[in-house]
């Protein structure tokens, strides 16, 4: 085993230096800033058919928000809403979005053949904390319908 | 450049010249004795912070310098002492030649309003190698020309802010200062402390305080990936920002250095007391026990709590 104290002496005249570490640490989650009065609001976002990824926590919180959305499913909204509160500080989460009405300026989906890929994300709060705030957990946006597609 | 290297119990320390120490060893580690001590050389300080506390001051004793080198005596060269600077004890460099003559690296706080009145004299100590660490209890701009007159001398100095009483704000400022001194800006971040005066001061300015402690609990965050910014924590810090969430397990076992008294402990040199840290209660006379067997004792009981 190897414990590292980065870049600094121990100066505390009270207590100890327990944890040290430098822009370069490897290992550390990201957070989603909430905003003045402690409220995070997710509005979603369209994931279709572009080839696109994603390693941020916000968009990637934004995409479980719009799966449980597109199933309908109010046991997971509270799942999600839980660990980002708990994993951020956040005093409320809050969904600002809507998957029916087309004109609204949150309108959001996941391409139908996507819809339910979270399911894996949300096994367990330790999975779907790490999904969303592990930069090393990625989000991909593909299709089918490319020239180029392989399923290989 | 490594500074220093020992080996305590069955774990073998690196100390390099930027302060990084490297911990290595097998199974649990079982240390002999403490890598750092906290020690307190005086309890005389005019800084009448209303969030001190140590409850220091202007009248407050000294410390027996000879009677802590003699309690310090069994320690090998590498092992770190903290101790805070304050007005300043008469007996100071005689005390850190000694430090240094043992191969023992001598680390100091002192708070920013301090510095222009001893400037002189700490400028003497890390000219002269007898300090390595410098911490500054920083709570306003107002000393900054102070501050880089210091900066510009070492590159380890750290500031130490406390949750609830600094803001986020200070740490763009500080790190603007290194910036332009282009060194690294090394932060500590202390936990509020609520006991002595920080209990009546907490009393007093609660909403102003859990409000500030929340930004720092939802934001500081953000600010870890500052290209040439360092964070430490001491233990209070970890628990109130629940900082543990941040990490992946592998990384909270590597950068994780343990609790109070596992590898560390307190000298109250005032006093003449042992205690796991200064916010102890439980504390034990010198007369009682020699500094290796209070650590033997402290350090085991700390294991037995990480074991259950």
């Amino acid at each position: 085993m190897i414990n590292i104290r980065s870049k600094v002496f121990e100066t505390n005249s009270s207590s100890t230096h327990s944890i040290s570490i430098s822009s370069v640490s490897d290992g550390i989650l990201d957070t989603i800033l909430p905003n003045s009065k402690g409220v995070i609001i997710l509005t979603g976002g369209q994931f279709g058919w572009e080839v696109e990824e994603y390693n941020d926590a916000l968009t990637k919180a934004n995409y479980c928000a719009v799966d449980c959305c597109e199933q309908s499913n109010d046991e997971l909204k509270l799942f999600l809403i839980e660990v980002i509160k708990e994993h951020t500080g956040a005093k409320e989460v809050i969904f600002n979005m809507s998957n029916s009405n087309f004109e609204d300026d949150n309108f959001s989906y996941i391409d139908h053949q996507s819809v339910g890929t979270t399911k894996y994300a949300f096994e367990n709060k330790e999975t779907l904390k790490q999904f969303i705030f592990n930069r090393n957990s990625w989000l991909y946006t593909d299709n089918d319908n490319r020239d180029d597609y392989s399923e290989e | 450049m490594i500074l220093a290297q020992y080996i305590n119990g069955n774990t073998k320390v690196t100390i390099h010249d930027d302060g990084t120490k490297v911990r290595e060893y097998e199974g649990i580690p079982k240390p002999i004795h403490p890598e750092s001590c906290d020690v307190k050389i005086s309890n005389r300080c005019d800084g009448k912070c209303h969030f001190c506390s140590e409850m220091s001051n202007p009248q407050g004793k000294h410390a027996d310098l000879n009677k802590l080198l003699e309690v310090l005596d069994p320690l090998p060269a590498g092992v770190e002492l903290a101790f805070g600077f304050n007005t300043g004890h008469p007996d100071l460099i005689t005390f850190l030649q000694s430090v240094k003559q043992k191969g023992w690296i001598a680390n100091t706080t002192i708070n920013e309003r301090h510095i222009h009145n001893n400037i002189e004299l700490i400028q003497f100590l890390i000219k002269n190698d007898l300090v390595k660490g410098i911490g500054i209890s920083y709570s306003s701009n107002d000393y900054i020309s102070e501050i880089k007159s210091l900066s510009s001398m070492t590159n380890n100095i750290v500031f130490h802010l406390i949750m609830g009483i600094n803001t986020l704000q200070d740490i763009d400022c500080l790190y603007e200062v290194c910036q332009d001194q282009g060194k690294d800006c090394k932060i500590l971040v202390l936990g509020y402390k609520n006991y002595g005066n920080g209990s009546n001061y907490l009393l007093e300015h609660k909403e102003e305080i859990e409000n500030n402690k929340y930004l720092w609990y939802t934001r500081l965050v953000s600010l870890f990936s500052l290209i040439g910014m360092t964070f430490s924590f001491d233990n209070l810090a970890i628990d109130q920002l629940n900082l543990k969430r941040y990490f992946t397990n592998k990384a909270w076992d590597k950068f994780y250095m343990g609790g109070d008294g596992k590898w560390t402990c307190y000298i109250d040199a005032v006093k003449q007391e042992f205690a796991v840290s200064s916010t102890s209660t439980n504390r034990v006379s010198f007369n009682n026990v020699d500094l290796l067997s209070y650590f033997g004792n402290i350090s085991e009981i700390s294991t037995n709590k990480i074991a259950k």
